[in-house]
């Protein structure tokens, strides 16, 4: 069955199972990161798209959005990528102490942001702003649905860290590595956010 | 009546009857159709990345695979009732007389072929049973993840009386689906270490055969509820028994792979002859 | 230090995007100047906090190559504010 041809266009790996150490985890999150960061671009080219061919309808109904709920909610992801930061800096340092008071710390500003959300979803949904009111809260409620999925699931991530971290003299290399992968992913979610921002809430 | 008449005389399925056209908003419809497909399009510059600079083709082969695994979609669109709204951005192709709308091709290259692929790589890892039954949840969960928001908008509609439908998406679809992913990946762990030099194109199978082979495994009493009548209980009964036989599934594959992953001799067929 | 820079700039873009057409008095200008302070941030998001500064050249380029494209495909998309 086996066959060796040397002529074959593409370069086949015949070995490919040697590689296993090639392919670090590093290189799956950063796959995945990029991937789903370019497809909310794809979505902001969209959003402006439609919104350019029909401005009027977009700024009337964006006046209806309540800016500080959107840049409370800027201020507090960033404060938590930043405490994230700052925890990866700790864990490396082997001050797992810390880094779990930090991890929590995120996690508060990361439930801070679910709540306030929630509360303007629910303050939209009184004021009769559905899904279903325009095309500009369409874009208002997937956009910031979807962003609110990968934030939850983020939160879901904070978690399942805090609560598996022992204080044990040191972090094993394993688990500096699972906790920069989750760390990366948190940037993405406020990078994301960061975006989101200016455009729903901020764009003239 | 001739032969040739005789092969050309219309048979009529029993269709049950399907929902009238309908159009979807524009903007749920590209926003649908980004989030299901873009994922496919972002991760072929990673694909073709493994294949030219790090000498790996599976990534490739695998995207190339998905592709091609996604002629299997009009059927389950058929039997497992999926409507699509008329302008979704397509068609692709068309099978068993339904329009496939642009964004299931790309849509199968990430949400089968590389999340398999992901299993793969777990799998080739280590994993334990629980391990294994951890990575089934967590692909199933991408499913649900991708396909809530389209349910839940409108972006497409399973139609009649689905057991479990939550936000508009019967969640049967999410061990379905998490089932022929985990499967996709353990075809390719078996079979990627026996095929060398030109029989490495043979990965590109991988995904339609692996995900074919699931549907018949696990999804045919689902099937079976939805295109027959019966009682409602028994539509219920028949979605579980969906899920009882993915569990079953789930259980033999971790079976092969926690042995593997213990033994460094190949429990299946001895060691591979690694040239 | 950089982190103080960060919050520094993020409450400066606050203060722009609270007050409308304070510094322009043209929407697609004032558009430009919102997003690109945004790509700015994200920008610093990617190489501080996700530490793409000190990662392998590949992922350096990979995040540049997103970074530049998404920018300039959304703010040129958003010049077409002025001339619709």
């Amino acid at each position: 069955m086996m066959i060796n041809d040397t002529t074959l266009p593409m370069k086949l790996n015949a070995n490919a199972r040697d590689e296993a150490e090639d392919l670090p985890a590093n290189e799956t999150i950063w796959v995945f990161v990029l991937g789903d960061m370019s497809v909310f671009s794809m979505f902001f080219c969209m959003y402006i798209y439609f919104r350019n061919s029909n401005l009027e309808l977009y700024q009337q109904s964006q006046a209806l959005l309540n800016l500080h709920y959107g840049s409370i909610n800027t201020l507090l992801l960033l404060a938590s990528s930043w405490l994230i930061v700052i925890a990866v800096a700790a864990l490396r340092k082997g001050e797992i102490r810390l880094c779990r008071l930090l991890t929590g710390g995120a996690f508060l500003c990361g439930a801070a942001f679910s709540i306030l959300k929630v509360f303007e979803y629910h303050e939209k949904i009184n004021a009769g702003i559905s899904f279903e009111s325009n095309d500009f809260f369409m874009f208002y409620y997937l956009l910031t649905g979807i962003h609110f999925m990968h934030l939850v699931t983020g939160l879901g991530v904070l978690g399942y860290l805090y609560f598996t971290f022992r204080p044990t003299e040191s972090a094993t290399a394993e688990q500096v590595n699972n906790f920069e992968l989750s760390a990366i992913y948190w940037h993405m979610v406020d990078l994301l956010w960061i975006l989101i921002f200016p455009l729903l809430y901020l764009m003239p | 009546m001739s032969f040739t008449e005789k092969m050309m005389e219309m048979s009529y399925g029993n269709w049950l009857p399907v929902p009238a056209d309908y159009f979807a908003n524009e903007v749920v419809a590209w926003v649908f159709t980004i989030w299901a497909g873009g994922f496919g399009i972002a991760v072929i510059p990673w694909a073709l990345y493994r294949w030219l600079k790090r000498d790996d083709a599976i990534v490739l082969l695998m995207c190339i695979g998905g592709l091609i695994c996604s002629l299997l979609e009009p059927m389950l669109d058929s039997l497992g009732h999926l409507w699509y709204p008329t302008n979704l951005p397509g068609p692709a192709f068309v099978g068993f007389e339904l329009n496939i709308p642009a964004l299931i091709p790309p849509c199968y290259v990430f949400f089968i072929a590389m999340t398999g692929y992901w299993a793969y790589l777990k799998m080739k890892e280590g994993l334990s049973v629980k391990g294994v039954f951890v990575v089934w949840f967590l692909i199933s969960m991408t499913d649900v993840i991708m396909e809530m928001p389209g349910t839940y908008t409108g972006a497409y509609t399973y139609y009649g009386d689905p057991s479990f439908k939550v936000l508009g998406f019967p969640v049967v679809w999410g061990w379905l689906n998490g089932t022929s992913m985990l499967a996709v990946g353990f075809l390719l762990y078996l079979v990627e270490p026996y095929l060398k030099g030109a029989n490495r194109l043979w990965i590109i199978m991988v995904p339609t055969t692996a995900m074919g082979a699931a549907y018949g495994m696990v999804a045919w009493p689902y099937f079976m509820s939805l295109n027959w009548d019966m009682p409602w209980i028994a539509t219920r009964l028949l979605a579980i028994l969906s899920l009882l036989l993915s569990i079953m599934v789930v259980r033999f594959i971790a079976a092969v792979v926690a042995a593997k992953s213990e033994s460094p001799v190949d429990v299946l067929v001895g060691q591979p002859k690694l040239a | 230090m950089v982190w103080l820079l960060l919050m520094v700039i993020t409450g400066a873009s606050w203060m722009l995007g609270a007050n409308h057409s304070i510094l322009f008095t043209e929407p697609a200008k004032e558009a430009a100047v919102l997003l690109l302070l945004a790509f700015f941030k994200v920008r610093l998001v990617i190489r501080y906090f996700m530490e793409v500064r000190h990662a392998s050249i590949l992922i350096k380029l990979a995040s540049e190559a997103w970074l530049i494209v998404s920018c300039v495909a959304i703010v040129a998309l958003s010049f077409g504010v002025s001339s619709s």
